[in-house]
């Protein structure tokens, strides 16, 4: 299979030789209550999508996943991230009994929720949406309260060991920025994980969450994530 | 089947169990001390030192709230913004003027101006009523802890706090030299009364939280017979609420100063312990 064309664009130029066989068995086209980007279908009747707000965000596609953490590392080593805490990582589940077993892997990381509860509880205003609308820390004015480790449902704010200041992913805007992909969407062998800004209909994140049964961490608690799994057998 | 998963550590530590207590003690002593000033002649007596506990213990609070942050010296931060959808700043902004006018009326009391910090102290009342409150909201504010997802909670909050502030203070009473008399009698009825409706109120927390969905009856049931069951029953309910309500009912007319202090030391055991518990349990923790 022809490597994919990988760019933060999201002009998948290689997508039609992805294997979508059982992608399009799992149709189920897309998923209204889960849209947390309503700019997704307004772009789409007008047609053009230069100059929208971006909705950056991520596609995991769980049947890719083999587990190899190389997300983790790649994380890891692009922000120098202390030892003990992470910004990304794999959840690893064992069901089944022998010899009828199999391991899952579920990369976690920021979900850049649409309706932060990180941000609200933030009393100095470090919690914030940058420029891209990306859920972002200000270590300056972080004070290290520690509301937002508490009031993320996903659990994936911690303490920076070497800041004093909450840490978490930050879907690597320095390399967006710049025209590339995530750190850990580049080093992804398994193609698992897609980056893309779901305000453009054209971007592969879009496509994907159109023609894919796709799932977001906690539904029920109206924070609008931004990244979608698909083939999650549990969550 | 065993999962693997990355846990950082929780936000919430015994530093902020602790500043949860005297933020309770700070919003009862200032209420029990209106209460006295404006209420019967019995507990007149009770205002003026519970006026001047209520700045030290916000004093304690506001220091422990400060030494909690990973970043201490960048405290003034928070007085520098003001973020509506943040609890933590309202209460930040509340928690400081309240220092105020909590320092003025127990000086105004100090300095026997009992009419005069009345006055104040009516301004001071949503101050105070908030202060007890807030830190129920607050973690009402954190999504997605089947515990804390609860309205009832500041309220459970604000009646332990009203009944540390009367333990407190009759401790206070006692080393000072007072005899267990009169006012003695009148906090005792009350320190009954809010235990009552604090055991009704986690009566109905359960109600809640046996209906409240799979994670919620999980709680519930690991307070009632699980690892937590000894904390919980033994020593939040039994130990803090049952024995000092007993004591107080069979003991009716007793002068004893010793037994006054004893239910007042229970009661502060159960009310520290029940904070402790809905703050790690809530967060996972244990």
């Amino acid at each position: 299979m022809k490597k994919r064309e990988r760019s933060s664009s999201g002009q998948s130029t290689a997508e039609h030789e992805r294997p979508l066989r059982r992608r399009e068995v799992l149709k189920v086209g897309t998923l209204g209550a889960l849209a947390g980007c309503t700019g997704v279908g307004k772009a789409m009747a007008g047609g053009g999508s230069a100059n929208k707000k971006k909705c950056y965000g991520m596609v995991i596609d769980l049947r890719r996943c083999i587990g190899c953490h190389a997300c983790t590392v790649a994380c890891k080593s692009e922000f120098n991230v202390p030892l003990g805490v992470w910004r990304s990582w794999l959840r690893i589940k064992e069901d089944g009994e022998y010899p009828r077993t199999r391991r899952t892997f579920m990369p976690k990381l920021c979900n850049n929720c649409r309706n932060s509860p990180c941000i609200k509880v933030c009393p100095t205003g470090a919690a914030y949406y940058d420029q891209d609308d990306v859920s972002s820390i200000d270590q300056k004015k972080c004070i290290g309260c520690k509301l937002c480790i508490g009031a993320c449902p996903f659990k994936q704010r911690f303490i920076n060991p070497d800041k004093n200041t909450a840490d978490k992913c930050t879907m690597c805007m320095h390399r967006v920025r710049k025209g590339l992909v995530p750190s850990c969407v580049n080093t992804c062998m398994g193609n698992a994980r897609i980056f893309g800004d779901f305000n453009d209909p054209n971007s592969e994140v879009s496509q994907l969450k159109r023609d894919n049964k796709v799932e977001v961490l906690k539904p029920e608690l109206g924070t609008k994530p931004q990244v979608y799994y698909i083939g999650g057998t549990d969550r | 089947m065993p999962t693997y998963d990355i846990f950082h550590l929780p936000a919430l530590d015994s530093i902020t169990v602790m500043y949860f207590f005297f933020s309770g003690l700070t919003s009862g002593t200032f209420l029990l001390s209106l209460w006295a000033g404006y209420g019967q002649e019995k507990l007149k007596s009770v205002a003026k030192p519970a006026a001047v506990i209520t700045p030290i213990s916000l004093a304690i609070g506001l220091l422990l709230l400060v030494l909690h942050l990973e970043r201490p010296f960048q405290f003034w931060r928070i007085l520098i913004t003001f973020k509506p959808t943040s609890t933590t700043s309202w209460g930040a902004w509340v928690l400081n003027i309240f220092f105020v006018i909590s320092f003025l009326y127990a000086f105004l009391w100090l300095k026997n101006k009992g009419e005069k910090a009345k006055m104040l102290g009516l301004f001071g009342l949503p101050f105070a009523l908030f202060t007890g409150l807030y830190t129920g909201l607050l973690l009402m504010q954190m999504s997605g802890n089947a515990l804390w997802d609860s309205a009832l909670l500041p309220w459970i909050f604000l009646v332990g706090g009203l009944l540390t502030a009367i333990a407190v203070t009759v401790i206070v009473l006692t080393v000072m030299g007072q005899k267990p008399t009169e006012p003695f009698f009148g906090l005792r009825r009350h320190i009954q009364a809010l235990i009552a409706i604090e055991l009704l109120m986690i009566a109905s927390e359960f109600v809640g939280l046996f209906t409240g969905g799979a994670a919620a009856t999980e709680i519930a049931v690991m307070l009632l017979r699980g690892k937590l069951s000894f904390w919980f029953l033994n020593l939040e309910v039994l130990v803090g609420l049952l024995i000092p309500l007993g004591l107080l009912i069979v003991a009716k007319r007793s002068k004893n100063a010793g037994l006054h202090v004893a239910v007042s030391a229970l009661v502060i055991i159960g009310v520290l312990t029940m904070r402790f518990i809905v703050v790690l349990v809530g967060q996972g923790q244990i």
